[in-house]
């Protein structure tokens, strides 16, 4: 019981420190507890551990493989329904193939082929779906042509009739040069396809339908102009010339276009592009006027403009834009943000959008500042997921591009991050250490005034029945006289090292003496309750818990009154 | 007394029963020891089960088999076996992934070759490129009722009639990023060929992974099982487990095996066993 006693008090605070540190090290293990699952040995270099691997079953060529003989389907009937002028229906084919397309290109970018022949396949198609949506609103345009012709000549309208040559004459140009595009990879492709066994016949026919088409708007455009010529024949007093400089053009670069009035009448000059008003300005005093244009979302491809002045028509000069590359970077912001840059060379590509795909499909769309910076936030889940970005807006002259896959981090909702981030391991910490604080005070407030308690018991109930026969020790009945008090010869035995240890011989001594059953477990309460009408016992048991529990500091003189109050106390007894 | 002896006794008994089996176990690849995700151990149990006579160290091997199954040989030593069954018009299967059966295939007079390759595609089964789907190409008596078949980690096939072919969409993915870049061109690959030898056939098959344990452990794998139980499914079939990764241990897998595969152990034992018992009976243990 002693050996118990005295070691039990040391090895619970080391057991409660031992848990709280251990605690403290798992804390952190805690979200994540696994330390060995199956997925940790889940390959060698001869096999996958299938078993524990995400069955997905993909038969990605049997969706690849037809989508591209539907995409050249689409192609076929739209060319056909452009040559036989059903724009209704050919409407219709360019929204399905465009949408085909379209997947097709998510699929590439979702089975992460962007360097392999599919990839090439993809880019040819992407130059043939820029084709087919210009060959389709120019050759819907001039037909309408056809229309507005007879409005003008109904209304004896020489100018409008002009335009309406003019505009003709820029779009068959248009349609010349896009036709002569699309034909001009078909060799390129139909390769491609074969080498995937896409059947290509629908693709073939496609491109013959399409140089048709350009046969007989060179025809029609040529009877219109031999037509309005001979109906309207131009002024003779008053006319304007055109000039182009550069004659090619990129992304980014200015266009030069001057030119000059001859002849009396307005200043007023409109200049068209691809038979579209482009700018309205005033000659100069000399008839000279002078744009400058830059080249921005314009389609790559030639591009006629004229200019007209008061009934007088410039010719129409055709300039080329070239298709320039694109260089296009992600990174991750943090917080499931990304942003990023897209160039075409050295030049900041503005106001162009930018798609973000997380396994082919899009999470966002963001749109480029002025120097090409493009920032915000995705539309994922929680968790980390793989992006890539993707540049591929046919209404530029520059080629698609993708960047590099980023991984990307979103963050558990805001207020679980609260929680779980910021709160949640600090309070775990927090409590443990509480915890740890209040086991040791704990244990020392129950060790602290025990200790006399102890120090009693040490000596007298714990004794084994041998030190009994060899030390009686000092009894807890009250003693009968003052020189055969044990009490106070052990006070005198503690007093020069433990005080309050050997003041607590006294105070058992006098709850002995106050009548109480067992006067080592006694309290001052139960004295005073015992003793009410004592006073100087009253004294004396407010002076003891002063120096046990106040921790006041004992002076010679503190000693002599205890010890003093004390043998009267127990004179007064006896 | 007795009965605390007996109960000791027992108790020693599953102990050493326990340890026993634990010596036994390898966890070397396609090892038919190994009771793990990449060993043989199912297959071999299901050869068994199915009528199969393994060959294993120790054994002869049986004179009138029609069908040989290798599981990624090393080494010609198979040869006079395999030669056998092709000259009584039987079939010798070879799965190999690492290229170690070419020698083989070489001596045998056959054209046909494993390259060893990172054979990926984007027809996968799980979520890796080198699961790979392929498809039946040609007819054959041991691709009855199969269509599609699930491959893990394949190599690729040069030469022979192609059997079993990946689509289209795959690749030799040589830097093992999971994705065809350049120079890894996107096309067909055979996984399984034939080629006749005289008046038996040759079957080769570029991934030996097809055994291994781990494939057993998917519920729906397509035709696998299918394929297997063809392959297993004719009068007398011999597994080798002499000459290829089958029949590797290592640790203390391998001397026990060792040990065991020789003719005179058994006898060793049993003498052993016996002088045990005698022992106790003598003082009167038992």
């Amino acid at each position: 019981m002693r050996r118990d006693a005295k070691g039990s008090l040391p090895t619970l605070p080391a057991v409660a420190v031992l848990i709280c540190i251990v605690l403290l090290l798992i804390t952190p293990h805690a979200a994540s507890p696994v330390l060995y699952t199956t997925k940790s040995d889940s390959f060698t270099a001869m096999h996958d551990r299938v078993s524990v691997l995400r069955q997905v079953s993909q038969d990605n060529t049997g969706i690849a493989l037809p989508l591209m003989e539907e995409i050249f389907s689409s192609s076929g009937t739209l060319v056909l329904n452009i040559n036989l002028r059903d724009f209704e229906s050919a409407e219709r084919d360019l929204d399905d193939y465009l949408a085909r397309s379209r997947q097709f290109d998510n699929m590439v970018v979702r089975l992460d082929m962007s360097q392999s022949d599919l990839e090439e396949w993809r880019r040819l198609n992407a130059q043939n779906r820029e084709d087919l949506t210009s060959l389709f609103e120019d050759t819907q345009r001039f037909s309408e042509l056809k229309r507005l012709e007879i409005e003008y000549r109904d209304a004896d309208n020489p100018d409008m009739l002009y335009s309406v040559m003019y505009e003709g004459e820029a779009l068959r140009s248009r349609i010349k040069e896009t036709v002569t595009s699309y034909e001009g990879r078909s060799e390129e492709m139909t390769g491609v396809s074969e080498r995937f066994g896409v059947e290509t016949t629908p693709y073939t026919q496609s491109v013959d339908d399409a140089r048709s088409l350009s046969v007989s708007v060179e025809d029609e455009q040529e009877e219109r102009s031999t037509e309005i010529r001979r109906v309207a024949p131009p002024r003779a007093d008053r006319s304007i010339t055109i000039g182009l400089e550069p004659a090619e053009v990129r992304y980014g670069d200015i266009l030069t276009i001057s030119g000059r009035i001859i002849g009396s009448g307005s200043q007023d000059v409109a200049l068209y592009l691809d038979s579209r008003l482009l700018w309205n300005g005033t000659a100069a005093s000399d008839g000279t006027y002078l744009h400058r244009m830059s080249i921005g979302m314009i389609r790559t491809g030639m591009h006629t403009l004229y200019a007209t002045s008061d009934g007088a028509f410039s010719d129409v000069p055709a300039f080329r834009v070239i298709r320039s590359p694109t260089s296009l970077t992600l990174a991750s912001s943090g917080g499931g943000n990304v942003h990023g840059v897209l160039l075409s060379g050295d030049v900041p590509v503005r106001d162009a959008p930018v798609r973000i795909l997380s396994a082919g499909r899009p999470v966002a769309t963001l749109t480029t500042d002025a120097d090409g910076r493009f920032t915000g936030a995705l539309r994922l889940s929680e968790g980390d997921h793989r992006v890539v970005a993707a540049f591929d807006d046919h209404r530029y002259p520059l080629e698609p591009s993708w960047s590099e896959e980023v991984l990307v981090h979103v963050p558990p909702r805001k207020e679980s991050q609260g929680v779980g981030g910021i709160i949640l391991y600090p309070l775990v910490v927090l409590i443990l250490l509480a915890s740890l604080g209040g086991a040791i005070w704990y244990l020392r407030r129950q060790s602290s005034p025990s200790e006399p308690r102890v120090s009693v018991m040490e000596e007298r109930p714990d004794r084994t029945e041998e030190e009994h026969a060899e030390d009686p020790g000092p009894e807890l009945s009250p003693p009968t006289d003052e020189y055969g008090d044990p009490f106070l010869e052990a006070y005198h035995a503690a007093v020069g090292s433990d005080y309050p240890a050997a003041l607590r011989h006294l105070f058992i001594s006098l709850a002995g003496a106050a009548g109480l059953p067992d006067p080592a477990y006694a309290t001052v309460g139960d004295i005073r309750r015992k003793q009410p009408d004592d006073p100087r016992l009253h004294a004396w048991l407010s002076a003891y818990e002063r120096v046990l529990y106040g921790g006041h500091t004992i002076t010679d003189a503190d000693r002599d009154w205890f010890l003093a109050e004390y043998l009267f106390l127990r004179e007064e007894d006896a | 007394m007795r009965i605390s002896l007996l109960i000791a006794g027992l108790l020693i008994l599953l102990t050493l029963g326990a340890m026993g089996a634990h010596l036994q176990a390898t966890n070397a690849e396609l090892s038919r020891f190994n009771p793990g995700w990449n060993g043989t151990a199912v297959f071999f149990s299901l050869a068994e089960r199915n009528g199969a006579i393994v060959h294993s160290p120790g054994s002869s091997p049986v004179d009138h088999a029609d069908r040989y199954l290798l599981i990624a040989p090393d080494g010609v030593g198979a040869e006079p076996i395999a030669r056998g069954v092709l000259a009584g018009g039987g079939t010798v299967i070879i799965a190999d992934e690492d290229g170690g059966a070419n020698e083989l295939l070489e001596v045998l007079g056959v054209e046909m070759r494993i390259i060893p390759g990172n054979v990926s595609s984007a027809d996968m089964e799980f979520a890796s490129p080198r699961t790979v789907r392929a498809q039946v190409s040609s007819n054959h008596s041991v691709l009855t009722g199969v269509e599609t078949l699930v491959f893990n980690r394949p190599s690729f096939i040069e030469g022979g009639e192609p059997l079993v072919r990946t689509s289209v969409l795959s690749w030799i993915d040589h830097d093992g990023d999971g994705s065809p870049g350049s120079g890894e061109t996107l096309g067909r690959y055979t996984l399984i060929a034939s080629e006749r030898i005289g008046a038996g056939d040759v079957i080769l098959i570029a991934d030996a992974s097809l055994f291994a344990s781990t494939m057993k452990q998917v519920r729906r794998l397509h035709d696998n099982p299918r394929l297997v139980t063809n392959l297993l499914d004719s009068d007398t079939v011999m597994v080798d487990a002499v000459y290829g990764r089958p029949a590797d241990a290592e640790g203390p897998a391998y001397i026990v095996h060792t040990v065991k595969s020789a003719p005179i152990s058994s006898i060793i034992v049993i003498f052993l066993l016996m002088m045990v018992v005698a022992f106790a009976f003598r003082r009167q243990i038992l």
